[in-house]
């Protein structure tokens, strides 16, 4: 039984995940404020339902995304 | 960046100076718009600045990466200016959806509307509006509880009567989900002293109490298939 040991998988470049997900909450706010403003440029009841129901969620996905990087960026830091 | 500071500055003026949708009256001299027209001028500039702050993040960190600068208009472009977009629209939206207009957007209330605003129609809500008993949001000044949780209530209705126009589940004719609250009607009434005059005290009680209803006398509170047939 020979024991070849896989060689293990080059560390994640923690910079290349903080741009993925900058960029999905970059796209995440884009869309509420697409839908914010659709809302306030013309007021339908659909449009109104989709924005109280998906404009504070995708602001929310963005806060969460940059508040992860913002975290991950003070760690790597050792300053939390 | 001119070219942008001038389409949301143009496009902010074009709300605030919009005319009111149901008066020929002229605006007195001074005006410079409601709060609601304000609300949304400013609305679509943050919106329109928030789109073009998102664009120049993106396009800085594909060619730079996280810098310092970019870092602050994330913080800007992400975290400050959408809760004004947001907030604003929101304000906006609870506002425009109390209108007539947003009631009678869906077509099962065409006929509703239509009766509301007949000039010819002797019908409840027609007197209150042609004699504009009720000066604006006509549907939902007498269709909401007042106090906090009646705004709650409707808005959370709202949404199932979209839903409901949606898929078309309703029966035909549409029928009122609840009892007409009295308390709608006396709120405004109650107290005046031509409805102290025109009823006795013991009626008063009776109303006041839920044992009679006000669209005993006073009702039907709507005509839509009278208005209907006498339009064809």
């Amino acid at each position: 039984m020979s024991s070849t040991a896989r060689p293990a998988p080059p560390p994640a470049n923690p910079k290349v995940g903080s741009t993925v997900a900058l960029r999905l909450a970059i796209l995440s706010t884009a869309l509420a404020v697409v839908l914010g403003l659709t809302l306030l440029i013309e007021e339908t009841p659909y449009v109104f339902t989709a924005f109280m129901v998906l404009g504070p969620l995708l602001l929310a996905i963005a806060f969460v995304l940059l508040g992860m990087v913002i975290l991950r960026e003070l760690r790597s830091r050792e300053i939390l | 960046m001119k070219a942008f500071v001038a389409a949301a500055l143009f496009s902010g003026a074009a709300a605030l100076t919009a005319a009111p949708p149901d008066l020929g009256v002229p605006e007195p001299h001074g005006w410079i718009g409601t709060t609601s027209q304000w609300i949304q001028g400013v609305g679509i500039f943050f919106a329109l600045l928030n789109l073009v702050l998102l664009a120049v993040i993106w396009s800085s960190l594909r060619r730079r990466g996280l810098t310092s600068v970019s870092r602050a208009l994330l913080f800007g472009g992400i975290m400050v200016v959408p809760v004004v977009v947001v907030f604003l629209a929101t304000a906006h939206g609870m506002q425009k959806s109390m209108t007539v207009e947003a009631c009678g957007a869906c077509h099962v209330m065409e006929g509703h509307v239509r009766d509301l605003t007949n000039p010819a129609s002797d019908s409840l809500a027609a007197v209150h509006y042609k004699n504009r008993y009720i000066l604006q949001d006509q549907c939902y000044t007498c269709h909401s509880d007042y106090g906090m949780f009646g705004t709650v209530g409707a808005k959370m209705e709202g949404v199932g009567h979209v839903w409901h126009n949606t898929t078309g589940h309703y029966a035909k004719p549409i029928k009122i989900a609840h009892p007409y609250s009295n308390t709608r009607c006396l709120t405004c009434h109650a107290g005046a002293a031509n409805f102290l005059a025109k009823h006795e005290k013991d009626q008063v009680l009776r109303l006041m109490t839920g044992k009679d209803s006000c669209l005993d006398c006073h009702g039907p509170a709507h005509k839509p298939q009278e208005t209907q047939e006498a339009m064809r």
